[in-house]
């Protein structure tokens, strides 16, 4: 069987869903943090940025119509007054003669307007030593050279790399915390999987009795929890239970086999057997094979194999049928079979299969109560109940008796196979109706509660 | 003449807050009248020795103008400075350092010895841009910008020329 903890150890962290549920954590709110930190870039700096180049291309364009309409004396006076007016704005012209304006050189990879580009200038800083600065500018040709207009904010440029430094370092912090976090959050569910994980690897090694532990939060482990447990008891039961039906085969059959292979015997010893003899082993077959035939048919009702007709069935009509059909075993016991129809009830259902379990739970009642009693088969809207006037099957026993082959010890010694009940329970189970029992000191009624 | 020149020499090497505003001219001049141009000593030393100029300055020694190198040997893993004599164009030795192979691997050097962009090709570029005389040329990093920063004399004063050593070309100064 493949197993997990079989594995080595890397090959278990890798297969472990704790990394990979950390990482997966981390990566999410790695990408929640980017996503807000670059929205705050972009909507502050971004703004910022655009303003900017929206003043460069502003000003390109008066220079530009400036330049179609005045000669190039007017344009180059106008050229340096701009250069200085303001520090901020860079312009340069590009003549034959060398270059005008606040820069000493035209960089000749700045794109044409309105395209933007970024390039290096050194220049005057409010930090001393920054003195290089990246500025973002534009080009146009005019007919007295080429020129290149930049706005220059060294404030600006500053606060972009404090910003930025500011946005990573909340990055790192984020994918740290986010680590952490991730993994003790992660560790703390694995946890508890492992708890479960633990068990039910028990559970597999045979040990039937371990559980679960279930903590007191009621959250979705301790449903897991439960289900899990709730599951190990029906499988515990259902052991048993095979056990309990191993056990009762061994027992039930071997009487008859050994009783008929004492008469095989006996026949032997004579020499020979006659009819009768004959008839009476053939008895003991009988029982034997009518056993393994009703446990068939439970089985085969069980698991759904052969189509049921379902149909409506009157369950009056279904009484009356038992009691004309158990009649003369009641009177050989002198007790009187009654039916009391308080309402009739009709049901979608199979008549044959009802009519088996209500004469089960009749040639029950006739069996177990006493001589001379009174049993009665009530019909209301809802259930059938047969009630008779004997003993009852004990409370603790009432689970028990629905197991296929058990037999009440004090019923050992009368006639059956212990399987009566368990049809009574599969049939009732196809009809989706439950089974109650009401049991007083001479009263014991056997009710069928069918869905409404 | 000759006594005038030195005068003027010693003047420009010990100017004076007095003779600020004289410096440019006198060092224009003292330039002028050197037998050996600044453009020629760098091509003399880049004849002579094998590596690659890093620096270029001048200065007085004695109260002679003398031009000031830096080469840097690569395969000798050396760093040299010399010093020509601008008259008699005499050069001698003034330190010899070991640079280490590490420094050497550093961007700095690395674009020095590997971009093409020489000195003598940086000033070219420089004096393209503001035609003016050589007075100081040296390798610098700055912002991960590796560059020559050039001054050169005008005839409005000095001004400052940066040669990114990347693009080969000036990358503009404000003024």
């Amino acid at each position: 069987m493949y197993s997990v903890s079989r594995l080595n150890p890397l090959a278990r962290l890798r297969a472990s869903s704790l990394v990979r549920y950390t990482l997966i954590h981390t990566a999410i709110v790695i990408v929640l943090c980017g996503s807000a930190l670059w929205l705050v870039k972009d909507f502050s700096l971004g703004f910022y940025q655009k303003r900017q180049d929206h003043f460069v291309l502003e000003q390109l364009n008066s220079l530009s119509s400036l330049a179609k309409n005045s000669s190039e004396y007017e344009f180059r006076e106008a050229v340096d007054q701009l250069a200085e007016d303001s520090r901020q704005v860079l312009v340069v012209l590009k003549t034959p003669d060398g270059y005008l304006g606040n820069l000493n050189y035209l960089p000749e990879t700045v794109p044409v307007a309105p395209a933007m580009g970024s390039f290096w200038i050194l220049g005057d800083s409010v930090l001393g030593d920054e003195r290089f600065q990246r500025v973002r500018g534009s080009r146009i040709n005019t007919p007295w050279g080429p020129m290149v207009v930049a706005y220059n904010s060294s404030d600006f440029n500053l606060f972009v790399s404090r910003f930025t430094l500011a946005l990573y370092s909340a990055m790192i912090l984020v994918l740290l915390v986010g680590l952490v976090t991730g993994f003790l959050f992660s560790r703390k569910v694995m946890a508890r999987l492992h708890s479960i994980n633990q068990v039910t690897a028990k559970v597999g090694e045979g040990e039937l009795a371990a559980r679960v532990p279930v903590s007191k939060k009621g959250d979705e482990f301790d449903e897991l929890a439960g289900h899990i447990n709730h599951m190990l008891e029906q499988i515990e039961d259902s052991v048993e239970a095979i056990g309990s039906v191993t056990s009762s085969i061994a027992h039930d059959l071997r009487t008859p086999l050994s009783r008929l292979r004492i008469r095989l015997d006996g026949f032997l010893r004579k020499g020979g057997a006659d009819a009768e003899d004959i008839i009476e082993a053939q008895a003991e077959l009988e029982t034997i094979l009518h056993t393994f035939n009703a446990m068939l048919e439970l089985t085969k009702l069980e698991y759904g194999q052969g189509n049921l007709e379902f149909s409506n069935c009157n369950l009056d009509e279904i009484g009356t049928e038992v009691i004309e059909l158990a009649e003369p075993l009641a009177e050989e016991r002198e007790q009187s079979l009654m039916l009391e129809v308080q309402e009739t009830l009709v049901i979608n259902g199979n008549h044959q299969l009802l009519f088996r379990i209500l004469f089960n739970l009749v040639e029950n009642a006739i069996k177990y109560a006493p001589e001379d009693s009174e049993i009665k088969i009530v019909v209301d809207r809802t259930s059938v109940s047969v009630i008779d006037q004997g003993r009852g099957i004990p409370d603790s026993e009432q689970e028990k008796v629905f197991q296929r082959l058990y037999r009440l010890d004090e019923s050992r010694t009368t006639p059956g196979h212990g399987l009566g009940l368990s049809l009574v329970k599969v049939v009732a189970d196809l009809h989706g109706a439950i089974i109650s029992f009401d049991r007083n000191d001479h009263r014991f009624a056997v009710k069928l509660t069918f869905p409404s | 003449m000759r006594l005038l020149k030195e005068v003027i020499l010693g003047l420009f090497l010990v100017s004076t807050a007095a003779l600020a505003g004289q410096d440019d001219v006198i060092a224009r001049l003292a330039i002028e009248n050197a037998k050996i141009k600044p453009e020629e000593a760098i091509q003399k030393i880049t004849d002579k020795y094998p590596g690659y100029l890093s620096e270029f300055g001048i200065d007085d020694e004695d109260g002679a103008m003398v031009y000031e190198f830096t080469v840097v040997d690569s395969r000798e893993g050396v760093e040299l400075e010399l010093i020509m004599d601008a008259e008699s164009g005499k050069i001698w030795l003034d330190e010899k350092d070991r640079i280490s192979s590490n420094k050497l691997k550093t961007r700095k050097y690395q674009l020095l010895m590997n971009s093409g962009v020489t000195l003598q090709k940086a000033v070219e570029e420089a004096i393209k841009v503001v035609p003016g005389v050589l007075m100081e040329a040296e390798l610098e990093q700055e912002k991960g910008i590796v560059f020559f920063e050039i001054e050169l004399l005008t005839d409005k004063g000095e001004r400052k020329v940066i040669v990114d050593l990347q693009s080969g070309k000036p990358i503009p100064v404000t003024r």
